[in-house]
């Protein structure tokens, strides 16, 4: 989607990431600089596949406000899935999963 | 200006007036008013993405009053602002979802969230009025039961968060 796409996807990543530290609030500085980088990382990566998957589902309206709503939630949930997978790999690797 | 944001101001400036005795009221108020300054200016300026600005303004309401807020009534303005925070991702939401709502009725919603806020901070001053041990003996609240429970709620309200914890911790 050109640069309309990029600003799109930058405010959506933006958007989850306060939202997320608003509501669960991080423990510390640091905890709150690597959930910032995580969730706009992965909003900004993320968020068109999201995207593309919502439309093709027919969730979503193809357009701008598509893209940053699609960008918003998985940035919003990344930090939580991210947990949530590293928990299971911890699991498997010491043998209890 | 129209009537809405009018009588917004007004609101606030009566607010303000009556919480003189509440520590950081004013502060609140000032920067509350700053956030839907800057919000409105984005919006009249005709900028787009004006849910976001508006979420941006929000949010650094939100992170001013998690930094400096001590005392138990600010969980509720700290809860009004992620409210607020939340309206402006349902806007983003409900447009891509194709059922947009109108302009109107998402200013509706934040003229209404800023109203709570006025309230929180008017009836936290209201009932530190009331609660005084010399000022607020009238009328019914002079005595009895109706006095040890506005005393009571305004003990609550104005509780104090200890060194090292956060101000949420105390509820």
């Amino acid at each position: 989607m050109g640069a309309e796409g990029v600003i799109a996807k930058v405010i959506g990543a933006i958007s989850g990431a306060l939202l997320a530290i608003t509501y669960i609030q991080p423990r510390s500085i640091s905890g709150l600089i690597r959930r910032m980088f995580v969730s706009l990382g992965f909003g900004y990566i993320g968020g068109e596949s999201a995207y593309e998957y919502a439309v093709y589902m027919h969730w979503m309206v193809r357009g701008t406000d598509a893209l940053i709503a699609a960008t918003c939630g998985v940035s919003f949930f990344s930090w939580w899935v991210i947990g949530g997978i590293l928990r299971v790999i911890a699991k498997k690797a010491s043998g209890e999963g | 200006m129209n009537i809405f944001e009018l009588a917004l101001l007004i609101g606030a400036f009566i607010t303000l007036l009556i919480s003189w005795r509440v520590p950081r009221a004013a502060l609140w108020i000032s920067l509350g008013g700053l956030d839907y300054l800057a919000s409105s200016l984005w919006w009249y300026a005709g900028l787009r993405f004006h849910p976001f600005a508006t979420l941006c303004c929000d949010f650094l309401m939100v992170a001013s009053i998690y930094h400096m807020a001590k005392q138990r009534w600010e969980l509720g303005l700290f809860i009004t602002f992620q409210l607020s925070m939340l309206a402006s991702v349902l806007k983003m939401f409900l447009a891509a979802i194709g059922t947009p709502i109108t302009n109107l009725a998402y200013a509706q919603v934040l003229e209404a969230i800023n109203w709570v806020a006025l309230l929180i901070i008017g009836g936290t001053a209201i009932i530190g009025w009331l609660g005084e041990p010399y000022v607020g003996r009238v009328g019914v609240f002079a005595t009895g039961r109706w006095r040890s429970a506005i005393v009571a709620i305004n003990q609550s309200l104005r509780k104090t968060r200890p060194p090292g914890l956060k101000f949420y911790q105390v509820w």
